[in-house]
């Protein structure tokens, strides 16, 4: 079979890969949809005894690289630690912290060399989840340092549990960090430069000594520091949410010779565009963003599981049409 | 324009709630919203007036905001300092000497649980003078249904930020109308445009709080 790494480690090295532009999904929530067996996670996996579990995590990683293999990716990203969507509503694509390290073992064993695990661990503060932005914002301009502590933690515990997953062979670490809106970022200049950019420029640092990629996930539009971010040492970026009117053209001409982009086929298109609708879109963000590498291709943000496959499989078609690196006269892959 | 009604409006414009509030710092030790509304109240300065600056103080930050001069946190922090206003008017609103706009029940609908949107929307339609029920986040077509059946000749406001969502939109609009024929509903979100607030029969969308303000001022 043929090891999709080395493509995936030169691309978040900056670097052209030899073969193709890697595909990596931050977050997929398909792979039923491409597997005659069920992957189970979340509240389901809770149900189970702890024979089932483990015979689960077993079965979750068979699955989850069969699918990776026949979509082509180079990187799958483990599930993640519990977050609610909403108080008491877990978020589908999680396992409970012990499973989770057990299922890393797991899907290490059986990825072995050909794929890269990336796992979202944290490091840097995000816009807060349900209520919780009320109170974190008022504290923003009325006692900021309350929020150079929570920064603080926010980073210690982003490496601690950094460590963990790359002691199991995790090789990109993700920080889940939504600093910004449609409209730019959540932040004021002056909050950035004292509670996101000396804190994710630490987090870089730390994560790359570990030999890791970092990585820093934010949705939103954050063209106005994409100076600070390309200085912030982190390997690549993922999201350039194209809903926040995010052009990835002109990112890739500004910072694409020192961070790795990944992205950014529209998320909401996967659910509700047509299979010609991604692969026009696909075409064009590989057209725009392959040269000189530097890039994986993806989803901008999660593809929910209400997304045709149809659509995953037009992604992958048009990247076997415009994906290759290869000198070749047909170079379909 | 009173000197303290002109105050007041500075208070919520930056967001200064009380005397005790260090934020903003150049305000600091200075009288905010809360004082200056008590002391307004008691120099028998009219309530309406008060609201009045409340309206063109969080217009202020609100026509910031659209230019993209305010952060959201900024917003919030004038959205408390208004509260602070509202609760010295509140005897005022009950005794209707002091009398809104309209009333104005705002959500996000099933299965959405995006927030700070809608409750930018709903700080900023209350502080420019609309009683505003918020309803909060995943709200179904009943819960909206429930609540205009509690305040009957609301306009309702629905946010929607997932593509999975906004198709709820649709529905809540076809079961209002079922219930409620002439009820006003207006509908706003990132995915969201005017092209398909048209197609589910919304009454208008609006990209921004201030453009919601101005739609149900025009209604
Ligand atoms: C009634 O009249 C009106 C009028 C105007 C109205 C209005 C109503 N409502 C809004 N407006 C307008 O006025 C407001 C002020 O200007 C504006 O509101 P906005 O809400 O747009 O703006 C706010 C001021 C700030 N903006 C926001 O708060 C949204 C920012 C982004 C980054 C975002 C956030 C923060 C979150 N998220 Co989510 N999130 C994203 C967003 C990215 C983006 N590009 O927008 C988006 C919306 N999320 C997305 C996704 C996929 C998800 N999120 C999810 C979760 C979350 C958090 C909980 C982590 C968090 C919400 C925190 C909270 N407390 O609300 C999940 C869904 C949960 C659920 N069931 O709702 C999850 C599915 C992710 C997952 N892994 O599960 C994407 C949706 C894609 C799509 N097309 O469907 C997304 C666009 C990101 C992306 N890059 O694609 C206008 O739209």
């Amino acid at each position: 079979m043929e090891n999709k790494k080395p493509d995936i480690c030169a691309a978040l090295a900056c670097e052209q890969p030899k073969n193709a532009v890697p595909i990596w999904e931050l977050e997929f929530h398909l792979w039923n949809c491409f597997s005659p067996k069920r992957v189970i996670l979340g509240t389901e996996f809770l149900t189970l005894s702890s024979g089932d579990q483990e015979k689960t995590l077993h079965e979750n990683a068979e699955i989850m690289f069969a699918v990776s293999r026949e979509l082509q990716f180079s990187a799958l990203t483990i599930p993640g630690g519990y977050w609610e969507i909403a108080p008491g509503v877990p978020a589908y694509y999680w396992l409970p912290d012990e499973a989770r390290i057990e299922q890393t073992k797991i899907l290490k064993r059986v990825v072995s060399d050909n794929l890269m695990l990336m796992a979202v661990t944290g490091g840097v503060l995000a816009i807060p989840e349900a209520n919780d932005y009320i109170s974190f914002s008022t504290k923003l301009l009325e006692a900021p340092e309350e929020i150079d502590d929570l920064a603080q933690r926010c980073w210690f515990q982003g490496i601690e549990q950094g460590k963990k997953f790359s002691d199991l062979g995790v090789e990109g670490l993700i920080t889940a960090s939504d600093i910004a809106e449609n409209r730019g970022p959540y932040f004021n200049p002056e909050q950035l430069r004292r509670f996101i950019f000396p804190y994710l420029h630490k987090w870089a640092l730390e994560v790359k000594s570990l030999g890791v990629f970092p990585i820093l996930h934010t949705d939103g539009n954050v063209e106005s520091c994409l100076d600070e971010i390309a200085q912030s040492g982190i390997s690549a970026l993922q999201a350039i949410d194209p809903v926040a009117g995010m052009d990835i053209i002109r990112v890739k001409n500004r910072i694409g010779d020192k961070v790795c982009l990944c992205g950014n086929v529209d998320c909401g298109l996967f659910l509700n565009g047509t299979p010609e609708q991604i692969y026009k879109t696909t075409t064009d963000v590989l057209q725009a963003c392959k040269t000189g590498g530097g890039f994986v291709l993806g989803a901008s943000n999660v593809i929910q599981p209400q997304a045709p496959k149809e659509n995953v499989l037009a992604m992958i078609e048009a990247w076997r049409h415009y994906g290759s690196y290869k000198p070749v006269t047909d170079k379909r892959l | 324009m009173n000197d303290l009604i002109g105050q007041i409006s500075i208070c919520i414009e930056r967001g200064k709630v009380n005397k005790a509030a260090p934020y903003p710092p150049d305000m600091r030790e200075q009288d905010g919203a809360d004082e200056l509304t008590k002391q307004a109240i008691d120099d028998g300065i009219d309530p309406n007036e008060i609201l009045h600056g409340c309206m063109m103080g969080m217009q202020k930050i609100g026509e910031k905001f659209s230019r993209n001069e305010a952060f959201v946190p900024e917003l919030l922090m004038s959205a408390k300092a208004m509260t602070a206003v509202m609760a010295h008017l509140k005897p005022f609103f009950q005794s209707g000497n002091v009398k809104r706009k309209g009333k104005f029940v705002i959500g996000t609908v099933a299965g959405d649980l995006h927030d700070i949107g809608k409750k930018l929307v709903a700080m900023v339609v209350e502080g420019n003078g609309w009683d505003v029920i918020d309803l909060g986040v995943d709200v179904s077509a009943d819960k909206f249904i429930a609540a205009i059946d509690e305040h009957p000749g609301c306009i309702v406001g629905m946010s929607a930020l997932l593509t999975t969502t906004m198709v709820n939109m649709e529905k809540s609009i076809q079961g209002i109308r079922a219930k409620h024929p002439g009820t006003k509903v207006i509908v706003g979100g990132a995915p969201l445009s005017t092209e398909y607030a048209n197609k589910i029969h919304a009454d208008g969308y609006a990209a921004d709080p201030q453009g919601a303000v101005n739609l149900l001022n025009g209604f």
